[in-house]
């Protein structure tokens, strides 16, 4: 076991702690994912430019919404920090395939 | 409830609605209730110019202004008309002289020069109208004078464009303009008409102004502008009228003078961008507390489980439940327009907040993009240039008569004559408001010759893709960018339920925590702390709104730098209510304010009888509805208010504080636990660290 | 005229709805109604309140026309929660009335 997944759980039963975490998680690592979409979806959606960076706009704030509400339900930190980090490195690994420039 | 011990997902949420609530619920109030007010900023705007309430309309005031220009600006390359309405009592006449080709070229590598800062603040599809229905304000200066400089600027410089350029609609059509984009030109005179030396700290944003502007069309600043800017630095009263601007009383044809006022436009300022602050970081601050409203609303939702049970439910008189209730019904009751509203609200500060979508898309620049979806708009042809040859106007009445049959609902907003007396003369007439919300800013025009009066042209206007039509019907509705003023009024009556949601759900947080204080026999500090900040971001705000109106009538007419001496009131008014709710104890601190708030909101119709404005019996008879409007609704307002201070006062905790409580039977004990739970939504933890 | 029809409709069909919730007809009327009455009252509300969004829509055009409907809905349900809770009696009498309005309304126009 890493030191890092100790101390979540070590974490996970410090009532401050948990709340500051799962705060800076919902601020910080909810826009990231919003932005992650933004940026994804800004090329990667099969529109017109604009049309595509006005939707990938319009979503990103739908997942930030919905980044914070996960990160505040979910049961651990370590589930919190998950929902998060996975859709974070699946939107990255499409970003990363997708031709840089956006030609779409 | 607390996030080391297993919870509920509902618990999770209601502890989340009442942080995310708290945490920016003060700022949040005052942006629902500036932005609400905003929704009437022009008629706003009008109270505070009482020099404009006499003016009429007998039907004739077109000729009249028609002379007027032609006896100002004989020479002028292009005259611009934005008539009376339902929301303006006055005609606006403003004039562009022909600019020499020198003097063009180097206005608009300036313009170019200027920094993006502001680039993409707003949305795409910009405020065409925006500007437009603003262009109904007069004289104002500073933070009025900044958009005033735009709107007046905005008929002149679009058909100059068209000229130079060819490509037409330089600022209004659905493209990606925004209001400084759309404004060829008018940013740097804005530069200093406001006339505010201290205004340094805005000057990176101004600069993106300027990029913005670049944006659109590189674009001539004509000498008068220049003059202008020169002339409006000084901040004498009628310093708005400076050269080629005038407000016409329809009626008479007679020139007004009003007088300086920030008007509704610093509320509405206020409500995006705050004050006193650099722009881009009053947009950041007012950007996250929406988010925070957002998460605050939808875990709300899903917090209150009956949501159509208890759709009625108010149970006035039984403390605590009734404050739930009513946060619960003016939050479900106008559910549509919160989320509509705080969503529209993150987009139109979108391409700020989420840079990450154009930085992918186009390498960060806005700049690229606008060009991508102006190249969507309908290039117009150009227009003529001068003949030369001299040739007599045609009537204007007929062609405006023609107009009203074509766009019955809408209207006509403004003319614009390019031309004027010579035999190439056009004159344009747009609609004073688009058809539908998906389109906004695509108002419809009609082109006619100057001399004939035949039709040249009926440009059609662009159809949008469904995701910008998405997108311009959620940021239209926001701008309450309507034909008829219902929907306003509507929008105007949700916003106040909003104000009232966010102030109970304030108010509740200190409510829910009553027997704490009652346990712990004192008021913790943090608990004080939000109880102050509820004062005084709540009725402290509502009577520094109402001084600023006071500040408006009392300040000497012709003050220098009046409309800044009105925002001092408004600010110091603020100060010192939050000083006040410092010093006095809770209860006596809000019935004292929301008294005195109600009573200068309440007597504001007096004021305006008795300082120059039109009464609220005359206005009423003589249908000059924007100012009666204003009365009216400070009367209700006002009466609202000192009801609620008189509720407050005859308010008694059913516990008084130090005695012990009342043996109260157990389902009613068991039912206050569950409001506790609901309410507050706190970790225990917490509640005991506090103590 | 359009907008009175598409209120009245939205007044009547929330205080149907009023009506079909047990707590709130025991406010009304004295006495909870039997449940197929209520059932009735519920559709009668849902059903009124989704046919004023035609009006609504056909004078407004559709964007406008659905801002209006939710807005004109979010007065009638604060006026019916307000009687509701200070004078619940005349409620029902005015819930008749705005019907009648409204199918008067739709008769002329």
């Amino acid at each position: 076991m890493s030191t890092s997944t100790r101390f979540v759980f070590f974490a996970d039963h410090r009532p401050w702690l948990n709340i500051s975490l799962r705060s800076v998680m919902a601020l910080f690592g909810g826009y990231g994912l919003a932005s992650l979409v933004a940026a994804t979806l800004a090329i990667g959606l099969p529109l017109p430019r604009p049309d595509a960076v006005m939707a990938a706009i319009m979503l990103a704030f739908l997942v930030h919404l919905l980044a914070a509400l996960w990160v505040f339900g979910a049961a651990t930190l370590t589930r919190a920090a998950a929902g998060l980090a996975i859709p974070a490195a699946l939107l990255g690994l499409w970003l990363w395939l997708l031709p840089a420039g956006g030609a779409a | 409830m607390r996030f080391d011990k297993p919870r509920h997902f509902r618990q999770s949420m209601s502890w989340l609605h009442t942080w995310a609530g708290l945490v920016l619920g003060w700022l949040l109030f005052a942006v629902f209730v500036t932005g609400t007010l905003a929704f009437f900023r022009n008629e706003i705007t009008t109270w505070m110019q009482p020099e404009l309430h006499s003016a009429r309309d007998d039907g004739h005031g077109l000729e009249r202004a028609i002379a007027v220009l032609a006896r100002k600006a004989p020479d002028a390359q292009q005259w611009s008309i934005n008539l009376q309405g339902p929301r303006s009592p006055v005609m606006t006449l403003s004039w562009r002289e022909a600019p020499a080709a020198d003097e063009r070229r180097s206005a608009g590598r300036r313009g170019e020069e200027g920094g993006d800062a502001d680039s993409g603040l707003e949305a795409p599809g910009g405020r065409g109208e925006g500007a437009r229905e603003g262009n109904r304000g007069h004289g104002m200066q500073g933070e009025g004078m900044r958009r005033e400089g735009r709107r007046d600027r905005q008929e002149g410089t679009r058909a100059a464009g068209m000229q130079r350029e060819g490509r037409g609609e330089g600022g209004r059509s659905e493209g990606m303009q925004r209001e400084g984009m759309r404004t060829e030109g008018a940013p740097r005179q804005e530069l200093r008409a406001g006339g505010e030396p201290g205004e340094g700290d805005a000057r990176p944003q101004r600069g993106g102004e300027g990029r913005e502007m670049a944006m659109a069309a590189p674009q001539a600043e004509p000498p008068q502008a220049a003059a202008r800017q020169q002339g409006g630095g000084g901040g004498g009263g009628g310093g708005q009228q400076a050269q080629n601007r005038l407000v016409m009383d329809p009626a008479t044809g007679v020139i007004l003078q009003p007088r300086q006022t920030a008007g509704g436009n610093f509320l509405y300022r206020f409500h995006f961008e705050l004050y006193g602050m650099d722009r881009l970081t009053g947009r950041w601050i007012v950007g996250i507390a929406t988010m925070f409203m957002f998460v605050a609303i939808i875990s709300g939702v899903i917090v209150h489980r009956n949501i159509f049970k208890d759709f009625f439910t108010f149970r006035p008189g039984k403390g605590k439940r009734s404050w739930l209730d009513a946060h619960n019904a003016t939050g479900v009751l106008s559910l549509p327009f919160h989320v509509v509203i705080t969503f529209s609200g993150l987009l139109l500060l979108g391409f700020q907040l989420m840079p990450a979508a154009v930085v992918t898309a186009y390498d960060g620049d806005t700049r690229a993009m606008a060009q991508e979806m102006r190249g969507r708009g309908n290039a117009n042809a150009p227009l003529p240039r001068p003949s030369g040859e001299k040739a007599a106007l045609t009537p204007l009445t007929p062609l405006v008569a023609e107009a009203e049959r074509e766009w019955p609902m809408q209207g006509v907003g403004a003319i614009t004559i390019t031309n004027p007396g010579d035999a190439r003369a056009t004159i344009e007439i747009r609609q004073a408001r688009t058809e539908g919300l998906s389109s906004r800013g695509a108002a419809r025009r009609l082109v006619f010759d100057g001399v004939t009066g035949e039709v040249l042209e009926r440009p059609p206007v662009a159809e949008s893709s469904a995701v910008s039509s998405a997108w311009n019907l959620m940021t239209a509705l926001h701008m309450g960018r309507f034909a008829s003023s219902l929907p306003r009024w509507l929008l105007f009556a949700s916003g106040v339920l909003g104000s009232l949601m966010v102030a109970s759900g304030l108010a509740m947080w200190v409510l829910a925590r009553h027997k704490d204080r009652e346990t712990l026999g004192r008021t913790p500090r943090g608990h004080r702390l939000v109880e102050v900040l509820n004062v005084a971001a709540v009725s402290g705000l509502l009577i520094a709104i109402a001084a600023y109106f006071w500040g408006n009538r009392l300040l000497p007419a012709d003050l220098a730098e009046r409309n800044l001496w009105e925002i001092r009131v408004f600010f110091s008014v603020w100060v010192l209510a939050a000083l006040h709710a410092i010093v006095r104890k809770h209860k006596a601190a809000w019935v004292e304010q929301l008294t005195l708030a109600g009573v200068l909101t309440m007597l504001l119709p007096v004021l305006n009888g008795a300082s120059g404005g039109v009464h609220l019996g005359h206005s009423l008879g003589a249908g000059q509805l924007q100012v009666a409007g204003f009365d009216a609704c400070a009367l209700v307002l006002g009466a609202l208010l000192m009801f609620a201070a008189r509720k407050v006062s005859l308010h008694v905790p059913r516990v008084k504080p130090g005695a012990k409580s009342r043996p109260a039977d157990a389902s009613k004990a068991k039912e206050a636990e569950a409001v506790d739970e609901l309410v507050a939504g706190l970790p225990v933890a917490l509640k005991t660290e506090e103590a | 005229m359009m907008d009175f029809l598409v209120f009245a409709m939205a007044l009547a069909g929330f205080n149907a709805l009023c009506v079909s919730m047990e707590r709130h007809a025991k406010q009304v009327v004295g006495h909870a109604p039997a449940e197929g009455r209520r059932r009735g009252f519920s559709a009668l509300g849902w059903g009124l309140l989704a046919l004023s969004l035609g009006p609504a829509v056909h004078y407004h055009g559709a964007s406008i026309g659905t801002a209006v409907w939710f807005g004109l809905m979010t007065v009638a349900a604060f006026i019916v929660g307000l009687l509701l809770s200070y004078r619940p009696r005349p409620l029902l009498g005015l819930g008749g009335a705005a019907l009648v309005l409204a199918v008067a309304l739709l008769l002329v126009v």
